[in-house]
């Protein structure tokens, strides 16, 4: 029976997402680019569960090189990804200077949207790298956040509401504490145990 | 000379009449040995032009299509197998919005599937280890005067889909799929989706049923089960009257999503996994689910299966007072 339930589970999923590319009215799938990182792994799966159980659609959660995650969403290949402010800061070319991390958030995300057309959702509450190059990250204090573009928000119309609910949650603790969890136990069970606890599905 | 033409008269009726029977036979047997004990129909990708009846064994080689004026009259006990063609490897339709990567039976005239309860008609995969979405759906596309009636449909990508199509689906058993059925009404098309869904056994798909954009079906009587995701996905913009149906053991019994007009009374909708209902972000609108069994009349048991605003003050609350203190008779499909 569960090997019945996870052969359909599989294939429901295969034929939505074969069906993607005609854009039939079964499902639009939502694609969450993630770089191999644990943190960005567990933060993948969270946005996947939560989108999937609080609206209904598909996602399937692709992986990138680090560098990578980005340039996907700008050619449509993905709708989300999560980028760190300190990340797109140097990334952008300027104002490090500014050390307030909100300043930093506010500034990286109004340049996003002008030069990309991309916005920054609330940020999850852990902190990030603060430089990406080669794979190699330098810690620092710098914001995790979900970017997404405006046409995907416009697409989907619930869905920066739903990914905003996230907003503030995880703390560097909590990612942790999650962390430490994905090492004896799957996943997307310790995401799912997570999301019930904050009773946010 | 007399005797002899007379006997060679006889001769000759003997060997004629033994040859019409031999002709008979013959006949006889090509229609014995037909598709039932042989060789299937084959039909490949292309369109019906003129009224046409499908019966025994049919094999589908790609998209085919019921022209608007032709009716295809499947009979019943058909059997019609779809090949898992590539994927839109032979679909050279420009029109993406309504179409599935596989082998689809596209209705633009009318189909009248209507089998008896001994001798159901089923639309499947042809492949020997079948799939769900080994073919795309029977789509009906602008459509009115549609019937399935006592049809098996399975390991479709959606076993039937509508896009302004109208049609009665009764009696019919859908499982393996990866949506048992999907509606809604588009733009171009000048129909909208009316749909009845009687007496079907919808169960062990990925999804039920799922609606939206405008359409208002009648669902009654069905037996909604084990289906991986939902039994029933209501979408905005449509409105349904939802009665008299089992909706039991899928992981979310029901899920809305902005929906204004829904009527859900008399069901019995209980052990689904996660949820027997959840309202979805962006459905703001209260909905009354008054007179439903709920597998229990602990109403903090019943509650806990709930999604509603006492999870998300955004969200509208789900009425379920009034609850049926025992399992509602006559829900379900007919066994």
């Amino acid at each position: 029976m569960k090997k019945k339930s996870l052969f359909l589970v599989v294939c429901f999923v295969f034929c939505l997402f074969s069906a993607q590319p005609l854009h039939c009215c079964v499902g639009r799938i939502l694609v969450v680019a993630v770089s191999g990182s644990p943190e960005q792994a567990i933060m993948g799966e969270m946005l996947s569960i939560l989108i999937n159980e609080r609206t209904g659609t598909t996602v399937n959660i692709v992986e990138y090189d680090p560098n990578a995650c980005h340039e996907a969403v700008l050619k449509e290949e993905a709708d989300i990804y999560i980028n760190y402010t300190g990340v797109a800061q140097a990334g952008l070319g300027g104002a490090n200077d500014v050390d307030d991390p909100l300043e930093v958030y506010a500034l990286v995300n109004q340049s996003y949207k002008e030069k990309f057309g991309m916005v920054w959702l609330k940020p999850f509450g852990f902190r990030g790298p603060l430089t990406v190059e080669g794979g190699d990250e330098e810690d620092g204090r710098t914001l995790a956040a979900p970017v997404s573009t405006r046409e995907v928000l416009k697409k989907f119309p619930v869905l920066d509401r739903v990914i905003n609910k996230l907003g503030g949650r995880i703390d560097d603790n909590a990612m942790s504490e999650l962390m430490k969890k994905t090492e004896n136990q799957d996943i997307k069970e310790t995401v799912r145990e997570f999301l019930k606890k904050e009773n946010l599905i | 000379m007399e005797i002899l033409n007379v006997t060679k008269s006889v001769k000759h009726r003997a060997f004629t009449k033994r040859m019409l029977f031999a002709f008979l036979g013959m006949v006889l047997s090509f229609w014995l040995a037909g598709p039932a004990s042989g060789k299937p129909m084959i039909v490949e990708k292309g369109v019906i032009k003129s009224d046409t009846v499908w019966e025994k064994e049919v094999v589908v080689r790609g998209d085919v299509e019921i022209a608007r004026g032709s009716t295809l009259i499947v009979m019943p006990g058909t059997v019609v197998r779809f090949v898992r063609i590539e994927a839109n490897g032979l679909a050279d339709i420009p029109d993406k919005e309504n179409h599935f990567p596989r082998a689809e039976l596209i209705v633009r005239g009318k189909i009248l599937a209507q089998g008896t309860r001994d001798r159901m008609i089923l639309f499947t995969s042809a492949e020997d280890s079948p799939h769900p979405a080994d073919w795309g759906a029977i789509n009906l596309l602008d459509t009115r005067g549609n019937i399935l009636e006592f049809c098996e449909v399975s390991y479709a990508n959606t076993g039937l889909h509508c896009h302004g199509g109208q049609v009665i689906v009764a009696n019919c058993y859908f499982h393996d799929n990866g949506v048992a059925m999907g509606q809604k009404n588009v733009k171009e098309f000048e129909t909208k989706c009316v749909t009845s869904i009687l007496y079907n056994r919808i169960t062990g798909n990925g999804g039920g049923v799922l609606f939206g954009k405008g359409t208002s079906p009648a669902i009654s009587h069905n037996e909604i089960s084990n289906n991986e995701f939902y039994g029933i996905f209501g979408k905005k913009g449509s409105v349904a009257n939802v009665r008299y149906n089992n909706v039991v053991r899928n992981a979310k019994g029901i899920m809305l999503y902005a929906m204004e007009g829904f009527r859900l009374r008399e069901n019995n909708i209980s052990d689904n996994e996660k949820y027997n209902i959840s309202l979805l972000e962006g459905q703001t609108w209260d909905v009354d689910a008054r007179h439903n069994w709920w597998g229990t009349t602990d109403k903090e048991k019943i509650k806990n299966l709930i999604w509603d605003k006492d999870q998300d003050e955004a969200l509208g609350r789900l009425d379920f007072s009034d609850f049926a203190d025992s399992p509602v008779e006559g829900a379900g499909a007919l066994q």
